[in-house]
């Protein structure tokens, strides 16, 4: 498929930003109870406060469940598809995923940790899981650098699922450990991954982060694309090369740990999502990680969706409803691209 | 913008690799650097270029420190085209040579009307625009090369590196993309390339810099550092250097090791010239101590009997071969044990040698190639058809081919050999 420039782009980008709008009420009127679709409406702009002063009930459903769970959505797509998008640049192969390279165990690890030694409060999960995502990509990054200066792709995504299982054992460890206790089952929800917790304080520390850190990566995007050329190609294109990836790593490391820090380990959204957009809009990063954020942040409220939905009144966890799309998926894509990876 | 090399040493992990390099290059040149595998080439490309830093000495870009500059500065001004690049992901041709023009935009910028300027004419430069849309993975090695090239141009760099441009290429691209870079030199562009191949050296660069075991051997012009010397104590290989009339460079061929035979079969003597002996005097050389006579400095055989080491009869051109090599040339057959006429155009100047020949009465065995076409190159009148025909009726064996000369001398020294023993 060989997209013509300009035009094409820019209609990609404007059914995409139509999608999200959609997306957004579309997530708010789905769910167990029935709010009828303008009542959602008003509640959205702000109304529905009752003559006496106190909000009705279905005000309180659009305000404090779904409208928080949405934006979480949103932000948690976002922040996993464009660092996925951003990793695959980065190693120039479209199996890199902050799931692949282990950040997403050791995020969890970290945050895990936190909940154990009942530290209370946002910032200290996102910062557990932000030490811990970093720990595990700090551990892969030196082991695939010291084996070979130029950094090898494959032995990078070996390392990567060593010390994802590593951290993924050292999760269960600690699962076992608290058996019994209510803080397991706040343990067991990093494995599965759930958007069901959301709430106006995590939205308040997860939005400057995914709004900048996309924003930096965005501005990196060029880079990207010096980097397809290889690390001397990118050099001799006036990027310094170790700068360069040792920035965007450390952001993309710092989204995808928000991302778990508020709602577990969802996987195959930043695998797939920047595969797909790939085909649509072409590997050029300056095109491809924007489109990628938004596509993201669409696909993961969807899937949020079927998962709140499919087995009411009970739901489940979105990380099932993301691998069950994404699996198939990417084993589609391994046999039909199979030449190009 | 010129480049200075001083004193450049550079090491990988202790063991020296670089020693000593000093080297200049200017506008307008083509600069090869030439040597064997493992001498150096590309860490002296990568140390010019900024991606590796000299351990000791320095490169300078017109007057500053390339490792002063920022890595931005430099790639407005240096590029290069590393060897056997590979591209991540499928952009497009047109994709991949407007990424030339990341050194001159922000972050966030859009292509500028000069940007396209710049692309579309750099596209042109390197024959690429026929397939701008096509994606680089679907590309033949020649039109990657040609694509980075383009690249490469669109970046408008003073001074461009690359390493060996022209590798697994079919020598239509090899020409094609060396023809694209001169063009390019003699716009005010420095070039620098390492190149394997020493006749595309010799044929396109200005200077040729020689490299062996990181040391420079020689840099200069073709003519002085191509020499059979410099070429054997690089690459331990002996080969000719001689002067191609068609492109006015100098061509070098390698010359395989020749076994000499301890004791020769015999003595043979070729009358030859104007390269109807080259074919002979090969087919003969390791088994036959060789001479070759009457002939003139200037003919093409002469050339293939010294290089076998044949002793050779010389007399000066364009004219008849005078008494004294006359004589000469009949003593040396008198003491071959055959003497091999091969199937030379005859004239008034070499139609002395079948008179020798002749003269010599059957004492010595006589071999003549293709007697019967004597005739289509005869240029006496009809002297040198008779004097042909007369040895043959007189005992001289005709020969049709190169093969069967070789059998038959084969045949008669080795029986003569059983013989004595």
């Amino acid at each position: 498929m060989r997209r013509s420039p300009r035009g094409y782009r820019r209609r990609v980008f404007v059914i995409l930003l139509a999608l999200a709008a959609v997306t957004l009420v579309a997530g708010v009127i789905v769910g167990p109870v029935y709010i009828p679709i303008s009542d959602a409406f008003s509640h959205l702009i702000g109304r529905g406060i009752s003559a006496d002063g106190s909000p009705s009930v279905s005000y309180l459903i659009i305000s404090q469940i779904r409208l928080p769970r949405v934006l979480l959505g949103l932000l948690v797509g976002c922040a996993l598809a464009i660092s996925g998008g951003t990793m695959q640049g980065l190693f120039r192969n479209p199996l890199a995923s902050p799931y692949v390279l282990g950040i997403a165990s050791g995020a969890s690890t970290g945050a895990s940790l936190i909940i154990l030694l009942n530290l209370h409060g946002v910032l200290f999960l996102s910062l557990g899981a932000f030490i811990g995502g970093s720990l595990a990509v700090g551990i892969v990054y030196q082991l695939a650098q010291e084996r070979d200066r130029k950094t090898s792709v494959y032995t990078l995504i070996l390392a990567g699922v060593a010390v994802g299982a590593l951290f993924s054992a050292v999760t269960s460890f600690m699962i076992f450990l608290s058996s019994g206790t209510e803080r397991m089952t706040d343990v067991i929800f990093w494995t599965m991954g759930s958007l069901g917790r959301a709430n106006w304080t995590y939205l308040c520390v997860l939005l400057p982060i995914v709004t900048l850190g996309s924003l930096v990566l965005i501005a990196f995007s060029r880079d990207l694309n010096a980097l397809a050329m290889g690390e001397e190609g990118a050099f001799h294109l006036g990027i310094n090369p170790e700068t360069s990836k040792r920035i965007m790593l450390g952001v993309a490391t710092l989204l995808t740990s928000s991302a778990v820090a508020f709602a577990g380990t969802i996987g195959f959204v930043g695998l797939i999502i920047p595969h797909i957009m790939r085909l649509i809009m072409g590997p050029d990063h300056r095109f491809l990680l924007p489109t990628t954020a938004i596509a993201g942040a669409i696909f993961l409220v969807w899937a949020d969706m079927a998962a709140r939905t499919v087995v009411r009144p009970a739901e489940l966890p979105v990380g099932i409803i993301t691998a069950f799309l994404g699996a198939p998926f990417f084993l589609y894509l391994l046999r039909t691209r199979k030449a190009r990876m | 913008m010129d480049i200075t090399v001083e004193g450049l040493r550079f090491s990988y992990n202790g063991k020296p690799v670089l020693q000593k390099i000093n080297l200049t290059i200017q506008e307008e040149e083509i600069l090869a650097i030439v040597g064997p595998n493992g001498s150096g080439k590309t860490t002296l490309l990568k140390n010019i270029s900024g991606v590796l830093t000299p351990e000791e000495g320095a490169v300078y870009l017109d007057m500053k420190r390339v490792t002063d500059l920022s890595t931005r500065e430099i790639a407005r001004h240096l590029t290069a085209v590393e060897q056997e690049r590979e591209v991540g992901f499928d952009f497009t041709v047109r994709e991949i040579v407007a990424m030339g023009r990341i050194p001159y935009q922000g972050r966030f910028a859009r292509e500028t009307k000069e940007d396209e300027r710049r692309i579309i004419k750099a596209m042109e430069l390197a024959n690429v625009t026929s397939f701008a849309n096509r994606s680089i993975r679907e590309l033949s090695g020649g039109e990657k090369q040609r694509t980075f090239l383009a690249m490469a141009l669109s970046q408008e760099p003073k001074v461009l590196l690359l390493d060996e441009p022209t590798i697994h290429l079919d020598i239509n691209y090899q020409i094609q993309i060396m023809e694209i870079v001169r063009q390019q030199a003699k716009t005010g562009l420095a070039v620098l390339m390492a190149l394997h191949d020493l006749n595309l050296a010799a044929q396109y660069a200005d200077r040729v810099a020689l490299v062996h075991r990181g040391r420079l051997l020689a840099i200069g012009e073709p003519k002085e550092v191509l020499t059979p010397t410099n070429i054997r104590r690089a690459f331990e290989t002996d080969v000719v250097v001689g002067h191609n009339p068609l492109t006015n460079s100098l061509y070098i061929n390698t010359v395989p090791y020749r076994r000499k035979v301890s004791t020769p079969l015999g003595k043979v003597h070729v009358i030859c010239g104007g390269g109807s002996g080259v074919a002979v005097l090969h087919a003969l050389a390791d088994r036959f101590s060789l001479s070759v006579g009457v002939i003139s400095p200037l003919d093409s055989d002469f050339q293939a009997a010294q290089r076998l080491g044949a002793k050779i009869v010389i007399d000066a051109p364009f004219g008849p071969i005078s008494p004294k090599a006359y004589k000469e040339n009949l003593d040396t057959m008198r003491s071959s044990d055959g003497v091999v006429i091969c199937d030379t155009p005859f004239g008034p100047g070499n139609l002395l040698n079948l008179r020798a020949a002749l003269e010599l009465e059957n004492k010595v065995n006589i071999y003549v190639l293709n007697p019967e076409e004597i005739e289509k190159r005869d240029y006496t009148g009809g002297q040198a058809a008779q004097l042909v025909h007369q040895l043959v009726r007189s005992g001289a064996v005709p020969i049709s081919s190169v093969k069967e000369l070789k059998r038959c001398l084969a045949v008669d020294y080795c029986s003569t050999d059983r013989g004595v023993n």
